[in-house]
């Protein structure tokens, strides 16, 4: 089990099989790997599992923090766990307290008739024994199981009590009947079998609720998406683009999407790629069927019309005025109800509250993160979530400095194009020396990062580079900084709904998701 | 704290029953002591002295305190929202166990005294969540002198996190000159600011924090007057509110406007006339970001969801 483990780290490492980009993968892999955590795992009590549930949490996030679906199902089931201990303990108290009552009721049985003829009629009174003692430990019951309240505030010492006590009469207990040791081992061993067997069946009805997410939030496209609507949405994303196809295909709407690119990835051409040949589909198909090869129109062959605008980032705003409805995907959604969502995500939401235009969410409850964002503002770009790399936006060389890039080239032996960029630099001096200096904006920290790495690589380069006469104070050789966030955050006041597998909810009801599908210990932000 | 201060004015005028003298004294035993649980160890004591022999018979002279505490003290919430929830906690308590009287007044009372350590470890609590907020190098705003946000900017102190406080003078009352001098005391950087000020220095602000005096079924809280003037120009700025209350604070008040609260006043004198002046406002919902509270953080909209389960 060790290996799998290691196996899934090392997949979400590297990031590029399929399987394990996608953040519904990585969780239907996760609950898979739990479940044969948990059913191979030897543990007595729910208190060890969950530290070896959270042993293989901590091994496979070692890599890849912003994995957040991996914490996410990891969380779930510890409160499946949790759960599970939390009926067996409400048992074992019931049965502690039947105990007592038989051991009490033969001197109290004609007191308990007569009392039971006189209550018989009432409901809310229990003068009953049983009545009470077994709705005392039901209410105790009940508070452990809810995170702490206001209730909780004057019964949490009680229930510390009540449990020390239960606790110590079981001390006193054992010691008095020591034959009955071996078979109360083998009572607890059948105990923690039956709840490992039922945390497994919580993880089955997860792992099927997972498999389903995606069509049940595709089925809710109808009440979102009305006809001959303009619909904005940015980048690619999974889940809207089943969402946007499902209401196209199988409800036969028609509308027009817009699709901002969403630099540096690009998605959006995939994104608009896609929807567009939803409408070959429609004219392929009708021109397979026979008489329907006459109409033009959509929607006679059964498909809606899709019409797909791809726009650039900067557009959106200057386009939002025309737009019905911004539909995003999101890559978690955090404890205050606000999301973390591609680069360039929250400057559509600002474009759409200034044209109050509603913006809704379409994402999985698997990518619920108990957790607060690290910094509510967020404007400052260090803080923000993670950076990809600055090749993205702008050739490495103008970044760290072609003496760098010719260096890495000639390391890795291929000379010829450590050749080229060095002639590059030679050949072809623009003679802009002001241009080529300039170029050295804000952001100290990266540049001191880059410089830090390069500037052991550079010296050694610039005796190379002396050597071959590529002086260094050429104009074409020059270094910047290239910033390139791969993550948004946007507040919840910037989002009208949420649309979820299990419905759809406004951002300011996720504090109730939250408690309920994770404990409160669990929990980061408490 | 204002709340205290303004308790014992307004003790001068209201009739001195058994139990509000006890509640003056509770008041005047320790300068840290909060209202809330001043209030609950004189109804403690209520029970104590109670000489009923039944149930029935101790909830009502409860009651009786309860209702004389809230006739001395009309406009404290603090006082109604802590001797409610002593209420529901007793009747909740009470139709549990049945069996034997004395050892449930008993229980009761235990509860009762134990309730001033609960406040304690609340306000530490409060400390632990809320320092996770402050970031090194930021610059906080604060108003009047809540011993709960005090706690917390000294716990974030002491854990060695530098970071800068702008106290306002919180006019009538001063009480950000004595915050002012805690925080020095407390080797924190800060300065003060006029009332008038907020909006100057709100643009290098990173955060406001404010502490409240009940936190009402909407999410809104009750506290200081200028508290809905502060928040009010912090959103306007895109800048976070935090409001760090305890738990207990929590009262089933639903407040739509600024004159649904029975206000307790003060008279302040301006030169040769004298003015009326609320002690207190309300702030909506709207304008708080989160609630810091020993529950965990809450979103304004979890708030009601606390008193939904207290009181079903």
């Amino acid at each position: 089990m060790e290996d799998q483990v290691a196996y899934l780290g090392n997949q979400l490492r590297r990031g590029t099989t399929k399987e394990y980009t996608r953040s519904l993968h990585i969780a239907r892999r996760t609950a898979e790997l739990l479940r044969i955590c948990i059913s191979t795992s030897k543990a007595h009590n729910a208190k060890e599992i969950i530290k070896e549930v959270k042993q293989v949490e901590q091994e496979i996030m070692q890599e890849q923090p912003l994995a957040f679906s991996v914490g996410n199902i990891v969380r779930r089931v510890i409160k499946f766990v949790r759960d599970e201990e939390q009926q067996e303990r409400q048992l074992a108290l019931e049965k502690d307290n039947n105990q007592d009552n038989t051991n009490n009721s033969r001197h109290k049985e004609e007191e308990e008739e007569e009392e039971e003829q006189r209550q018989q009629e009432k409901q809310g009174l229990a003068a009953n024994k049983k009545l009470v003692q077994l709705r005392q430990s039901l209410a105790l019951g009940q508070a452990m199981k809810r995170a702490p309240s206001l209730k909780s505030l004057f019964d949490q010492r009680e229930i510390e009590e009540a449990v020390r006590e239960h606790h110590e009469q079981g001390q006193q207990q054992q010691p008095q009947p020591q034959q009955q040791q071996q078979p109360k081992k083998a009572g607890k061993q059948q105990k923690s079998w039956r709840r490992k067997f039922l945390v497994i069946e919580s993880i089955n009805d997860l792992l099927e609720d997972l498999g389903e997410s995606e069509q049940l939030i595709a089925d809710q496209s109808l009440e979102h998406v009305h006809a001959k609507e303009v619909i904005l949405t940015c980048g690619y994303s999974h889940s809207v683009e089943c969402f946007l196809t499902t209401c196209c295909m199988r409800q036969k709407r028609s509308f027009s999407v817009i699709v901002a690119e969403g630099a540096p990835k690009y998605g959006g051409h995939k994104m608009a790629t896609v929807l567009a040949s939803l409408d070959t589909k429609r004219q392929s198909n009708s021109t397979q069927s026979s008489y329907l090869a006459m109409g033009q129109g959509g929607g006679v062959s059964g498909h809606g019309k899709v019409t797909v605008t791809l726009a650039p980032d900067a557009c959106v705003f200057a386009l939002m005025s025309r737009v019905n409805k911004v539909i995003l995907g999101a890559h978690a959604l955090l404890a205050n109800g606000g999301i973390i969502a591609p680069v360039g995500t929250h400057a559509t939401c600002i474009a759409a509250r200034t044209h109050a235009v509603p913006v809704v969410v379409v994402l999985g409850i698997h990518k619920l993160v108990p957790q607060l964002p690290r910094d509510p503002k967020l404007d400052m770009p260090f803080r923000c979530y993670s950076h990809r790399t600055p090749g993205e936006i702008i050739d490495m060389d103008k970044v760290v400095g072609q003496q760098f890039v010719s260096a890495a080239y000639r390391r890795k032996g291929q000379e010829e194009e450590a050749a080229a960029r060095d002639s590059d630099s030679v050949s072809s001096p623009r003679g802009s020396s002001d241009g080529g200096e300039g170029e050295n904006p804000s952001s100290p920290g990266e540049e001191d990062a880059e410089q830090g790495e390069g500037a052991a690589e550079g010296s050694r380069d610039e005796e190379e580079g002396s050597g071959e006469g590529n002086p260094r104070g050429n104009a074409e050789s020059f270094e910047m900084a290239a910033l390139n966030p791969a993550y948004d955050y946007i507040p919840p006041d910037m989002i009208s709904l949420f649309v979820t597998d299990t419905g759809c909810h406004s951002p300011s009801y996720v504090y109730r998701l939250i408690s309920d599908y994770f404990d409160s210990e669990d929990v980061l932000l408490a | 704290m204002a709340a205290v201060g303004a308790m014992s004015g307004m003790a001068g005028q209201a009739v001195q029953g058994t139990v509000t003298r006890h509640l003056h004294e509770e008041l005047q035993k320790s300068t840290e002591v909060t209202v809330a649980v001043a209030v609950i160890r004189t109804l403690t004591r209520a029970i104590q002295r109670s000489t009923a022999t039944t149930v029935m018979g101790l909830e009502k002279d409860l009651h009786a305190s309860t209702e004389e505490l809230k006739r001395s003290y009309p406009t404290a919430i603090s006082v109604s929202a802590a001797s409610e929830l002593f209420l529901r906690f007793v009747t909740r308590t009470t139709a549990l166990d049945v069996s034997d009287f004395e050892a449930l007044k008993q229980h009761l009372i235990d509860r009762g005294n134990k309730f001033a350590e609960i406040s304690l470890a609340s306000k530490a609590k409060i400390a632990e969540l809320g320092e996770r907020f402050l970031h090194g190098g930021c610059v906080v705003m604060v108003l009047g002198c809540s011993s709960v946000i005090l706690n917390l900017l000294e716990t974030a102190a002491s854990k060695g996190k530098f970071f800068t406080v702008i106290v306002v003078e919180s006019k009538p009352g001063t009480e950000g000159l004595r915050m002012y001098k805690a925080l020095e005391r407390a080797n924190i950087q800060v300065t003060m600011i006029l009332d008038a000020q907020v909006a100057h220095r709100l643009e290098e602000v990173d955060m406001v924090l404010i502490g409240a005096e009940a936190v009402v079924e909407s999410g809104g809280i009750i506290n200081k007057v200028g508290t809905y003037q502060m928040t009010l120009l912090a959103g306007v700025k895109g800048k976070p509110v935090y409001v760090a209350a305890e738990s207990y604070k929590f009262s089933r008040l639903y407040p739509l406007h600024q004159r649904d609260l029975s206000m307790a006043t003060e008279k302040v004198e301006i030169g040769s006339s004298e003015l009326v002046v609320p002690l207190n406002d309300y702030t909506p919902p709207e304008n708080i970001t989160l609630l810091i509270t020993d529950l965990g953080v809450l979103t304004p909209a979890a708030v009601s969801d606390q008193l939904i389960q207290l009181y079903q």
